[in-house]
């Protein structure tokens, strides 16, 4: 599409005074305009190498790319031990990937970074998500219980998925639902995290969660997942 | 079926796409762990062993080639402890507290001691300095003028950005704000433009700001999509049913 740069120009003055107003209204005289597609956001979390990124990858059109965003140390409050001081910078560094749905529709998948102590960007990384998807490995189960607690307090909805490794389950998914001691209505689930389909099955029980959740938003659900089962 | 990404078929104890009605039996005995693996080695592997409840035997069931799960009987023999909710009354607490602040084991600094030193460089700073240090880098925030909040829509890192003049930037651009109208030719997360041009997202979310309000760039309003709202869940839940 051309824009001349009479018309350029005006629609920069009109930004100018003041308006969200050009941006968020298409302006009806563009007969080449199009609305860009909805973009919506799955956040995938977990501990170090539970295969996060395997998960994106596995779904994502794209190869995964990787965001960074710079910290301060002062801000998360790790102390360097190495220079002495509380104000040396860090980057965390998130994996992402992106599906489209339909001509006007993406799907991102944001992995957490790895490092479970840098839980307060995650604040910003969950704003205006749909849901999570908590991954865990079943033998190091306890890499995964920050991120759950995280998830518990927030509003958002979320599952937890057992990434299985050649399809064995080390634990019964009952036993790892005890140890992390979420409520009944919160899926637990196994799945391959190298499987397409298997994802697949995975988002789509994080989504019939969020679809619950968004039907019954006094309750958080309208009833509980039967024991570890998905609720269909 | 996807082939797997390793070659070969994949394990035949795992749903095939193109079987809906029997897709659906399987997904779901698979998913609550009850079915055995058939095809895959026999024994827990050694190192889950630790974990294992002693008093608890191997079952095997008549032509199966694999072992059930091993049914630990005692829950509390998993090695790991049992994660404490936080709001179950003892000692410690393991929930992250809300805001941007470090847990309360860590030694969190007030917010205004991230301003007060040094808040443009990073590298090694003592208290009281007023000067970069030796080995300073300007921080990326330094490039976009200190500017830190907009007065803009919401730019997250999944929001759409497009170029008003389909891509094509006006000759005086910086070169960085340059590469984002050119790359923003067709609708570009900010992420996206983060990750393919090489910055940090802080800085592209500030200079997709700044590029918006000069009427470079066009970003969808806040109503554009509510992650809340059921129709749109549910166009999502369509979408992702149909990808093979």
């Amino acid at each position: 599409m051309s824009v001349t740069s009479a018309e350029h120009r005006g629609q920069g003055g009109q930004v100018g005074a003041g308006g969200q107003a050009a941006a968020t209204h298409r302006v009806p005289d563009r007969p080449t305009d199009r609305q860009p597609p909805l973009a919506v956001k799955i956040v995938v979390a977990g501990g170090f190498g539970v295969g996060k990124t395997t998960a994106v990858a596995a779904i994502s059109d794209i190869p995964p790319l990787t965001t960074e965003a710079q910290m301060t140390s002062a801000s998360i409050g790790v102390d360097d031990l190495r220079t002495g001081s509380p104000k040396t910078s860090t980057t965390v560094a998130m994996d992402f990937g992106c599906v489209k749905l339909d001509r006007a529709l993406k799907l991102y998948l944001f992995g957490t970074p790895g490092q479970a102590r840098f839980g307060f960007m995650w604040d910003d990384l969950i704003r205006g998500a749909m849901g999570a998807v908590v991954i865990v490995d079943s033998l190091r189960l306890d890499d995964c219980y920050s991120s759950v607690d995280y998830f518990e307090k927030s509003q958002l909805p979320f599952i937890v998925a057992v990434n299985t490794f050649n399809g064995v389950l080390s634990h019964p998914l009952k036993d790892i639902r005890w140890a992390l001691a979420v409520g009944d209505d919160v899926p637990v689930v196994a799945f391959d995290a190298r499987r397409r389909t298997s994802v697949r099955d995975t988002l789509l029980i994080m989504l019939d969660r969020a679809l619950d959740m968004a039907l019954n938003p006094q309750s958080g659900g309208a009833h509980a997942a039967p024991g570890e089962a998905a609720g269909r | 079926m996807t082939p797997d990404a390793a070659g070969g078929e994949p394990p035949a104890g795992l749903p095939a796409a193109d079987d809906a009605e029997r897709a659906d039996t399987d997904a779901a005995s698979w998913f609550t762990g009850a079915r055995p693996v058939p095809g895959t080695d026999t024994g827990p592997p050694p190192h889950i062993r630790p974990y294992l409840n002693r008093a608890a035997p191997v079952v095997r069931t008549e032509g199966a080639s694999l072992p059930l799960p091993v049914r630990v009987r005692n829950p509390g023999a998993l090695a790991v402890p049992r994660r404490r909710r936080p709001d179950e009354p003892s000692g410690r607490t393991r929930a992250l507290p809300p805001g941007p602040t470090a847990t309360p084991r860590r030694d969190a600094a007030p917010p205004e001691a991230r301003t007060r030193h040094g808040a443009g460089w990073a590298g090694r700073a003592r208290d009281g300095d007023d000067e970069p240090p030796p080995d300073a880098v300007p921080r990326p925030f330094v490039l976009t003028a200190g500017r830190v909040a907009t007065e803009d829509p919401y730019i997250g890192m999944e929001t759409q950005v497009t170029a008003r003049s389909g891509g094509s930037p006006p000759g005086d651009l910086a070169p960085q704000l340059s590469a984002i109208v050119t790359l923003c030719a067709e609708p570009t997360s900010v992420a996206e433009i983060s990750a393919r041009l090489r910055m940090h997202l802080g800085v592209a979310r500030i200079l997709v700001a700044d590029l918006h309000a000069a009427g470079l760039l066009d970003v969808p309003g806040e109503d554009a999509g509510k992650a809340t709202d059921p129709d749109l869940i549910m166009r999502v839940m369509r979408g992702v049913r149909d990808l093979s």
